[in-house]
């Protein structure tokens, strides 16, 4: 029987890491993996009360590279496993992340960087006042528009095609959306841009590129938007649009308002309910929802290339800037 | 799809509904069980007098069946996880004296609550921060 306490005494090695517009304290038994989170994009020091901890053990006598997640909650409790070697616990009531992973994970960045870290956010985001939004998210001259759609629909292809019409990148699928005094904030967590494999009809460069297997077991292109389109990427923004994609067999495109009521029962439909545990983190989820819906939001039908819509939506919000609030 | 409401599923397998219950004994003293599943509600009920007191349980059947026999254990501050491969797993939080968790759906109810009941006494005996150093390597320097 592997036993294995994970007691903050032996976890001395420690780094904050900004996620989300938040902040993870990540302690651990070992260097390796402060090493390996030198790699995320947001190392910090502030300190952020309302944020998360994570305590890791790493287990020299663990021998496994991550294999397909398996996921299970109760109450304030997840668990995610990777293999047996590789454990984390996620307390959303006490907001902390209890980890035991094999070296070979700890060693592993894009690990971290591409699963652990976004689906930390996803986990514990009603604990720590982060509304998961299923959009993408890109910047126009300063402004966030958040691209919302039913899997499938095209939100990374239309994200992509905006990122190479020039609007800075922030997320192809999952937005992170949280408030303060100084309002809306929406934040991207650097995972990579998914493509399916018939998106390499608009973009023909993804020829140079290998399939992977996403999370979801689907066979995917995972790249980096910026490096594999040159886009200029944003790690967060001020949310002022919410567009709901649709596509159409009929080629055009139509662009027309739609009521908050809508964007509501879109986003709420986007996030798990939650057990009664954690009824005070689903009020705050309720409040940051109510504000989202209050965006101005439209409805995007088109028929068509990506690049065709972007450049349609491009010109849209060109003629109605002054419309958002600044 | 359009913006009409789709069904969220239950990726979690959060609200599985749990009818079968059972309680025994009053106060700090009693135990209560919340499962799917009659034959673990069976078989808690026997193997009742060895399961710690005062704690509530929730008792998941999963549809999954089991990978790997390997018992781990981890303890962090109030909380016990045991994970009995990869799919069975148990969630013991001492500060909230609650059980949770899902047995693989080829698990046997009763050789998974016997096992069980003497991981956790020797488990919950112990303190914290003396349980089983040994297994955790690395150096603790800052």
């Amino acid at each position: 029987m592997g036993q294995i306490a994970i007691d903050e005494q032996d976890l001395g090695y420690a780094c904050a890491l900004e996620i989300a517009g938040t902040t993870c304290t990540v302690r651990s038994n070992s260097p390796k993996l402060a090493s390996t989170l030198r790699f995320w994009r947001g190392e910090t020091e502030r300190h952020d009360p309302d944020g998360f901890s994570m305590g890791v053990v790493v287990c020299e006598t663990g021998d496994q590279y991550p294999t397909l997640p398996h996921f299970r909650g109760l109450g304030h409790i997840v668990i995610a496993t990777f293999g047996g070697s590789n454990v984390f616990i996620f307390d959303l009531l006490r907001r902390e992340i209890s980890a035991t992973v094999s070296p070979q994970l700890a060693a592993t960045p894009e690990f971290w960087n591409d699963t652990l870290f976004p689906i930390a956010i996803g986990v514990l985001g009603p604990a720590i006042g982060v509304v998961p939004v299923h959009a993408a998210c890109l910047v126009a001259a300063g402004k966030g528009l958040l691209v919302a759609g039913a899997s499938g629909a095209g939100k990374s292809t239309l994200a992509v095609a905006l990122a190479q019409a020039g609007l800075d990148y922030v997320s192809d699928d999952w937005t992170y959306i949280g408030h303060d005094r100084r309002g809306l904030s929406a934040h991207g967590v650097g995972a990579p841009a998914k493509l399916l494999p018939d998106a390499i009809r608009h973009f023909p460069s993804l020829a140079r590129f290998e399939l992977s297997v996403a999370l979801n077991g689907e066979l995917a292109y995972l790249l980096s938007a910026s490096e594999a389109f040159a886009a200029n990427s944003a790690l967060s923004c001020v949310p002022r649009w919410f567009v709901f994609l649709e596509r159409t067999s009929r080629s055009g495109c139509e662009i027309t308002p739609i009521p908050a009521e809508q964007t509501h029962r879109y986003v709420e439909s986007s996030v798990e309910p939650l057990p009664k545990e954690l009824s005070a983190a689903e009020h705050n989820r309720t409040e940051i929802i109510s504000r989202i819906a209050l965006l101005p939001s439209w409805r995007l039908r088109y028929g068509g290339t990506p690049q065709f819509a972007a450049q349609e939506l491009s010109n849209f919000f060109s003629s109605h800037m002054e419309e958002v609030q600044s | 799809m359009s913006l009409e409401d789709a069904p969220i599923p239950d990726l979690l397998r959060r609200f599985i509904a749990t009818p079968h219950t059972f309680c025994i004994g009053v106060g700090e003293n009693s135990v209560r069980l919340e499962t799917n599943d009659l034959a673990l509600l069976a078989d808690f009920q026997s193997e009742v007098q060895q399961l710690p007191l005062g704690y509530s349980w929730k008792l998941i059947r999963d549809d999954v069946t089991g990978r790997g026999d390997e018992t781990t254990v981890i303890v962090s501050g109030s909380l016990i996880v045991v994970l009995l491969g990869t799919v069975t797993l148990v969630i013991v939080d001492r500060d909230r004296r609650q059980v949770l968790g899902f047995v693989a759906s080829d698990v046997h109810a009763g050789n998974f609550l016997n096992r069980l009941s003497s991981i956790l006494a020797e488990s919950m005996s112990l303190p914290t921060e003396t349980y089983d150093r040994q297994s955790v390597s690395g150096s603790s320097q800052p």
